[in-house]
């Protein structure tokens, strides 16, 4: 039997002489070091190796960031820079990689965990290399921008569960006390059969950077990503599949199919904007004549509204961050104290590698990705899209390689005239 | 703010203006100086300012409520340039970035006190205003709070009547001027959203306590320094946002003004 270093770990700490209740087990875990690789040293990239480092705190292991990966050198700098400026060792070069390969040599190295935390349309290449290196992985969400891109995600997905590989999604609202109580008491029946849901991301507008002459096209779309759906999928998966992973949550299953409207009013600025829409207004159908209703907006001075609610034959439920309450037959309204559930998904994943605890959320994350797409794909193109098409379609938006060159951005979608 | 109120030395001492029953009239003062109301180019929200005295007698003017989601949207998204109301001034000022998440915690928007804004965002807000209006507009000193406080006529122990708090505001914000002014005409100078205030720090203080505190936890002598590690707990990026309070829904500010 070949076990190498991590799966020998994970199979040792489960062990019931490991894990027993004598102080030699505590003392055991606490020995524990994790070593990290950072796929993605954005803001979010280093946002997650931090909370990956307090984390730690919680679980006993010792966190060894020991490469950094991404894009553009400065941005991996910086990351290394911010472990130094926090009492931690910066890195030596040559654990620092960079350009497009950065994350097969992040991946090739001793890490135990690697961080996803690019633009989106680099998830899935990026999952699946760290899958056939035997990685555990915190994925940020979400994972893809297209079908193909959910397809081979979901594939991975596979392999890292028969490699009994551990997987925390971004989705950070399934690790946040609230919303486990709360679903939990849905699955309960505490508002009797769920028929119907209301999901909204109604907001402003967020950062871009307004491209540079002396940048090539790719170049400038990637530092300006959120607007090219090549890249982001479009702000409904960027954004809004937070909650239609909660959607995808309560109504169990998935979606027969979407009908929906969008459109691109107020960010009009190609220059600025890209092509993406600012704003979406979605049906989601499941299976038993039960439906979801999905809202999600970016338009400066507009109402607000980020929040998801359901409709049971005995009651409502009613969640936003830090905040769950039932109504009706059941009253009941969440009082324990708001977690931090960036830092408890890192605390899920650790448990689940030093305790080997099941926690694979690779494709549940991977099925919400598709959600979001399927709903750009019916509101774009202005027909009713069903799960199937969606999950299979050719749409490939994410090119197989990438080079910075040139790269004419995409035309704005037009229902009835944009087609599958 | 999640049962932690700074105090210090006066925090208990009841108010030196009567307590308590507090008139909704306004006082002598400001009858004879009746305030001012300033416009902004580019917003539908008038500031209300009302005359009081500052700790050494000076005349000051602060804005009967907290600023309200719809004017600070404005600073923060640009309408008004983008609407040609504003001036090269005003364009120049540093602005917080545009938050990710809804920041209002649903709470609710319009009319509604703005929350989660560092005290830097504030600071820049009143560079901003300033520059729009040509008046000078700034946070208040520990000290001006204080002063206003003691003259507003509420007792801090017992002001339900005047102030949205644990007691009674259900855990969120509530609409400005929703309960009863003070003697000076403020709202919510207790309770809502708890104030920032200059302390000579670089991180500001608050005063004020908000919807989250008891009323037997305030004092106008009670200022909690800013705990930036606690107050964005859940900002999931590095550096955290020096512009926004992920955790901190409950920090916001009202304006004082030296000259009408």
């Amino acid at each position: 039997m070949n076990l190498d270093r991590r799966t020998f770990v994970a199979a040792a700490a489960a062990s019931p002489v490991i894990l027993g209740a004598g102080s030699a087990a505590a003392h055991l875990v606490r020995e524990r070091t994790l070593k990290i690789a950072v796929i993605g040293c954005g803001g979010r990239g280093t946002g997650a190796m931090f909370n990956a480092i307090n984390a730690g705190k919680q679980t006993g292991c010792t966190i060894e960031v020991v490469a950094l990966a991404d894009l553009f050198e400065e941005r991996a700098v910086r990351a290394s820079n911010a472990l130094a400026e926090n009492g931690m060792k910066a890195l030596s070069p040559d654990r620092i990689f960079t350009g497009f390969d950065a994350y097969k040599q992040a991946c090739a190295t001793d890490c135990d965990i690697a961080i996803l935390a690019t633009p989106p349309g680099f998830r899935p290449i990026h999952f699946k290399e760290a899958t056939a290196k035997g990685k555990h992985v915190f994925c940020e969400k979400p994972v893809a921008v297209d079908g193909p891109g959910v397809r081979s995600f979901v594939e991975s997905a596979a392999q890292s569960r028969s490699k009994k590989l551990k997987v925390a999604a971004g989705t950070q609202r399934r690790h946040e006390q609230c919303y486990l109580e709360c679903i939990d008491r849905i699955q309960k029946g505490d508002i009797g059969k769920v028929v119907a849901g209301r999901v909204y991301w109604n907001m402003g507008s967020l950062w871009n950077v307004t491209p540079d002459a002396k940048k090539s096209d790719v170049e400038n779309q990637i530092r300006n990503w959120l607007y090219h759906s090549w890249l982001s999928g479009d702000h409904i998966v960027e954004q809004h599949v937070h909650q239609l992973d909660i959607m995808q949550w309560v109504m169990g299953g998935h979606p027969e199919f979407v009908r929906g409207v969008g459109g691109r009013q107020v960010r009009t600025d190609a220059g600025l904007y890209g092509h993406i829409f600012d704003h979406f207004g979605l049906e989601f159908q499941y299976p038993g004549d039960r439906f979801v209703f999905s809202m999600c907006r970016q338009q400066d001075g507009t109402d607000g509204k980020v929040e998801e609610m359901f409709h049971g034959t005995e009651g409502t439920a009613r969640m936003h961050s830090g905040y769950a309450e039932l109504f009706g037959k059941n009253p009941w309204k969440f009082s324990g104290k708001q977690t931090d559930p960036y830092t408890q998904e890192h605390v899920d994943l650790q448990n689940a590698i030093v305790k080997d605890i099941k926690l694979n959320e690779a494709e549940q994350v991977a099925h919400s990705t598709l959600c979001a797409i399927m709903g750009r794909m019916a509101a774009y193109t202005g027909k009713d899209v069903s799960w199937e098409q969606a999950l299979n379609s050719n749409e490939l938006l994410m090119p197989d390689a990438v080079e910075f060159g040139s790269r004419p951005q995409a035309p704005v979608a037009v229902p009835g005239k944009t087609t599958l | 703010m999640q049962g932690a109120i700074a105090v210090d030395s006066d925090i208990g001492a009841p108010a030196q203006t009567a307590p308590a029953a507090a008139p909704a009239t306004p006082s002598a003062d400001s009858a004879t100086s009746p305030g001012f109301k300033q416009e902004v180019d580019g917003c539908t929200f008038v500031i209300d300012l009302v005359p009081f005295k500052g700790p050494k007698g000076e005349a000051l003017f602060v804005s009967t409520t907290e600023i309200p989601w719809e004017l600070f949207d404005v600073f923060v998204y640009g309408s008004d340039k983008a609407d040609g109301k504003s001036n090269e001034k005003a364009d120049a000022v540093t602005k917080p970035t545009k938050p990710y998440i809804g920041m209002d915690r649903e709470f609710g928007h319009v009319g509604f006190p703005v929350i989660s804004p560092s005290f830097l965002s504030c600071k820049q807000f009143c560079e901003w205003l300033s520059a729009k209006t040509g008046r000078s507009y700034r946070l208040p000193t520990a000290d001006e709070w204080k002063a206003m406080c003691e003259q507003s006529g509420i007792d801090p122990k017992n002001c339900g009547d005047y102030a949205w708090v644990k007691e009674n505001a259900g855990e969120k914000t509530h609409k400005l001027a929703s309960r009863k002014a003070d003697r000076l005409g403020l709202f919510d100078l207790f309770g809502n959203a708890c104030e920032w205030v200059e302390d000579g720090s670089k991180m500001g203080s608050v005063a004020g306590g908000c919807y989250l505190d008891s009323m037997a936890d305030l004092g106008c002598g009670a200022f909690l320094p800013c705990k930036p590690v606690e107050w964005n707990e859940i900002d999931p990026q590095f550096p955290k946002s020096k512009w926004w309070y992920s955790s901190g829904g409950f920090v916001g500010f009202r304006v004082v003004c030296e000259k009408q």
